[in-house]
């Protein structure tokens, strides 16, 4: 499975929202280059808060998402580059006329609990993942599913109500097939169950073993994955929910993968010989929103004038040390939708003062920007309290507005009340993230003029015709070429306009035991290969 | 004296609903959603309401709070987490044992050692070990514990070894009592650390006081030993006050410690009370609430039938 989800960046430490991926398919039992010499060993991983129920889809915490994408497959899934390969599906075929996806399930394949896996499993499983009473939290994303039929025990038809090109992408290769059996009162147990929630049961090439509450999760290899068994016996999450502490276990070496190191520990890491520091990139962009309804913020002209007068080159440079590429808009430039020739505006106090000139906004001699309303611009900017690397940045910002007159008062919240203040558009402006997108990025809940909140996300306010076009537009093209283009042309479309100041791309740095090989990170998750991943020495495979 | 009881009892009950409506309405007034961490970039109304309806926070108030107390009174349920839906008992329950273990190690052995050190401090008052005491307990009280419990983390598991970083156990399967008390020790002393520095400081004020009475000084003039004088006339009366000390920390037994649990990965109630309340998990916020409201209550009555225990001249329920 994959990214189904994406979701605001909470911290910089537990950000990296998605499903595990899984490998790309082989016909025979072991999949192709798999070396019995790799096999053996558990690894321990880290998270910072426990699991909350292994069900898909009922919830939404990353701990869950991600021992989800170990434990169970979809039809389909997404190679490191976000294309559709087979996975419990081997082909599919779409007829655009009646608007429905055919699939050949693979044949053989067994749950954990040694019961075949049948069209009437996927029948069943999207039948819970579209049940308007299913407590599903991404219910809306199957709304273009119109019936799911089953042909014969290895063949099933997803009949759409309307053309939806992305469904495959976004739907149907995260979409986790569900044991029938094993939910006999059907959509209560999906819901209710606490006994099924905490003890699944997937085609995934990991089961569960089990769970201690805040302490630990055990998952082991699946012996009999249709793809080749994965090289670890173990993959034992832990609960640390302190990232000193967390760094501490694998300098102690307790633990043997840390996703994502806190700045302040990154030095000691990198001094011990037995560990070793990856660096890589995340889909994600860090910008500063507003409420874009309202003055003055509505005013392209005003949004210029603030980027350019906000140095995010030192930002990157100083409060990520590096670590984090400047941005130019909503896509990651390892995705195929940025468009390359657009380029993040640079740090220039002079041209900001010309726009806000033109915004409407002077300089007076006592030092402050007045408005065109004739009072000083004031303004306060938000952060998620407790975040270190944002309350600096909400610091550099008040710095650098205030050499173009205007008064910032730095504020944290609490992030649930950040949350609540920012869907009723009560911050002023804010530094915030979004994550979880890959190749196949679907940006409409952020920036659709019909995603405003309390419903959806777009919780700038921005209601801009061109953009809604761009937005629907590429869900409704067919040819991944030209959807690709409809995004670069969005792309340069909201730097043109300044949409929202468009501020960086932050790196993540994994904390790794040397010996733990064969590590791939995609964009979307850190965990995509987990299958591949080996012990180098036999000592450490028992 | 078993008439007082139940006086007591019975008028702590209305106390505790109290509590309880004050909390949930403080509660439910402070900002913030509980279905916040349900929402995804593709979400619509309806997806949300239905989760709002599946949770009950839907309903006014006042509905809320009227389900919440009619399932307690007469099903004695405390109601389901609206994270996932477990039982709150349950999750109470899980949580229990790795608490009462922490804290109930801690505050044993801060009232072994606070207790002695108040004694000597009073007794030797402006000794040289008086005056080092005092210097740790001003350090114990002002250090906040969680950066006491990096340092020793650092010291004690991560340089010298001697102890592992964190959790409560590495040996799942079966139980195995080094492997606790290994585990348990980090932890555990931090957590002392802090409480003997302010329950010596009680303890020798209350022994100060005790040693200047005169039944002290009459005790001393019919020739009995310093010994008996201050084990068997002074300390007695000297620990009446620590009485009260000591059973308002009861509670704590099971409401657990906050930030020690966090940084030591212990699984226990103030790991999850801290959670419910950062992802405004209602119900679960209001089961602990309750539970250590009732633990309060029982303890200042505890505190109070200890008093007469060891003060004769105390007697309740006789005017």
């Amino acid at each position: 499975m994959k990214n189904f989800k994406k979701k605001l960046a909470v911290t910089s430490l537990a950000t990296v929202i998605g499903f595990g991926g899984l490998l790309t398919t082989g016909a025979s039992a072991a999949r192709p280059g798999f070396d019995p010499h790799k096999v053996g060993g558990k690894v321990i991983i880290s998270t910072f808060a426990d699991a909350v129920r292994l069900i898909p889809f009922t919830t939404n915490d990353s701990a869950s998402n991600r021992l989800e994408g170990m434990i169970y497959d979809a039809l389909l899934n997404q190679d490191i580059n976000g294309n559709v390969i087979p996975s419990l599906a081997t082909k599919w075929s779409y007829d655009s006329k009646h608007l429905t996806y055919t699939f050949d399930l693979r044949k053989g394949v067994k749950f954990h609990d040694g019961k075949l896996m049948t069209a009437d499993d996927v029948v069943f499983s999207y039948s819970m993942y579209t049940n308007p009473k299913s407590i599903n939290t991404y219910i809306t994303d199957f709304e273009s599913i119109k019936t799911v039929k089953k042909v014969n025990d290895y063949r099933v038809q997803i009949v759409l109500k309307h053309k939806d090109p992305l469904i495959l992408v976004n739907v149907i290769s995260g979409a986790a097939i569900l044991p029938k059996h094993q939910f006999p009162k059907g959509l209560d147990d999906y819901n209710n169950n606490n006994y099924i929630h905490r003890h699944p049961i997937g085609t995934g090439a990991y089961k569960f073993k089990d769970w201690k509450a805040d302490e630990r999760i055990v998952l082991e290899a699946n012996k009999n994955y249709w793809d080749g068994r994965p090289y670890l016996d173990q993959v034992i999450t832990e609960v640390l929910p302190d990232s000193n502490v967390e760094a501490i276990n694998l300098l102690k070496g307790d633990v043997d993968f840390v996703e994502s190191l806190n700045a302040s520990t990154l030095p000691q890491v990198a001094k011990n010989k037995n560990l070793k520091i990856l660096n890589y990139d995340q889909g994600r962009f860090d910008y500063v929103g507003f409420n874009e309804s309202k003055a003055p913020w509505n005013n392209e002209n005003f949004r210029k004038g603030l980027a350019y007068g906000l140095d995010r080159q030192s930002i990157v440079s100083k409060i990520y040390l590096g670590k984090a590429t400047l941005s130019s808009g909503p896509m990651h430039p390892k995705i195929p939708q940025n468009n390359p020739s657009v380029k993040p505006l640079p740090y220039d106090v002079k041209k900001a003062m010309e726009y806000l000139n033109k915004a409407g906004y002077t300089k007076k001699s006592d030092g402050k920007l007045y408005g065109p309303n004739g009072k000083p611009v004031e303004l306060e900017f938000s952060y998620n309290n407790g975040n270190k690397t944002r309350e600096k940045y909400a610091l550099v910002a008040q710095q650098d507005w205030a050499k173009l007159g205007i008064k910032v008062t730095v504020r944290s919240y609490e992030w649930s009340v950040f949350l609540d203040k920012l869907a009723k558009g009560q911050l002023d402006c804010f530094i915030l993230g979004w994550s979880g997108y890959n190749a196949n990025v679907e940006h409409s809940g952020f920036f659709s003029s019909t995603a405003l909140p309390p419903d959806g996300n777009n919780n700038n306010f921005i209601q801009d015709k061109n953009i809604d076009k761009f937005l629907s537009d590429y869900k409704n093209e067919e040819d991944r070429n030209k959807r690709i283009k409809i995004y670069q042309a969005m792309h340069k479309y909201m730097a043109d306009h300044e949409i929202l100041i468009w501020s960086h791309h932050p790196k993540l740095s994994a904390g790794i035991n040397k010996d733990l090989k064969g590590i791939k990170i995609s964009l979307s998750t850190a965990y995509f290969n987990i299958n591949d991943w080996y012990w180098a020495k036999a000592s450490e495979r028992k | 004296m078993p008439k007082y009881i139940i006086r007591r009892t019975l008028q702590s009950i209305p106390l505790l609903f109290i509590i309880s409506i004050i909390t949930f309405l403080l509660m439910t007034l402070a900002p913030g959603d509980p279905t916040a961490v349900y929402k995804n970039p593709e979400g619509k109304p309806q997806n949300l309401e239905m989760i709002k309806k599946e949770l009950g926070v839907d309903q006014p108030i006042y509905v809320q709070y009227y389900k919440w107390i009619k399932l307690l009174v007469l099903h004695g349920n405390l109601g389901y987490s609206f994270q996932d839906g477990r039982p709150v008992t349950e999750k109470i329950m899980e949580r229990v044992p790795a608490t009462l273990e922490l804290m109930g190690t801690a505050i044993v052995i801060s009232i072994l050692v606070a207790i002695p050190i108040g004694v000597y401090s009073a007794v030797k008052q402006y000794s040289l070990l008086d005056y080092i005491f005092t210097a740790y307990s001003f350090l114990g009280i002002a250090v906040p514990s969680f950066f006491i419990a990096l340092v020793v983390m650092l010291v004690f598991a991560m340089d010298l070894g001697w102890f592992p970083v964190s959790g409560m156990r590495s040996s799942y399967d079966h139980f195995n009592l080094w492997d606790r008390v290994h585990h348990l020790f980090l932890p555990a002393m931090t957590l002392a650390f802090g409480l003997i520095a302010s329950k010596s400081r009680f303890m020798r004020s209350s022994m100060l006081e005790v040693i200047k009475q005169d039944y002290v000084r009459t005790a001393r003039a019919k020739g009995l030993s310093e010994r008996k004088v201050i084990f068997k006339h002074a300390l007695r009366n000297g620990l009446i006050p620590i009485i009260t000390i000591i059973a308002n920390r009861l509670p704590d037994l099971f409401g657990g410690a906050l930030f020690i649990e966090t940084i030591f990965a212990w699984p226990g109630m103030g790991r999850l009370s801290f959670s419910a309340i950062f992802i405004r998990d209602y119900q679960v916020i209001m089961g602990t609430t309750l539970i250590a409201a009732v633990l309060v209550v029982l303890a200042n009555l505890l505190a109070d039938i200890l008093y007469a225990f060891v003060d004769p001249r105390i007697q309740y329920g006789k005017s």
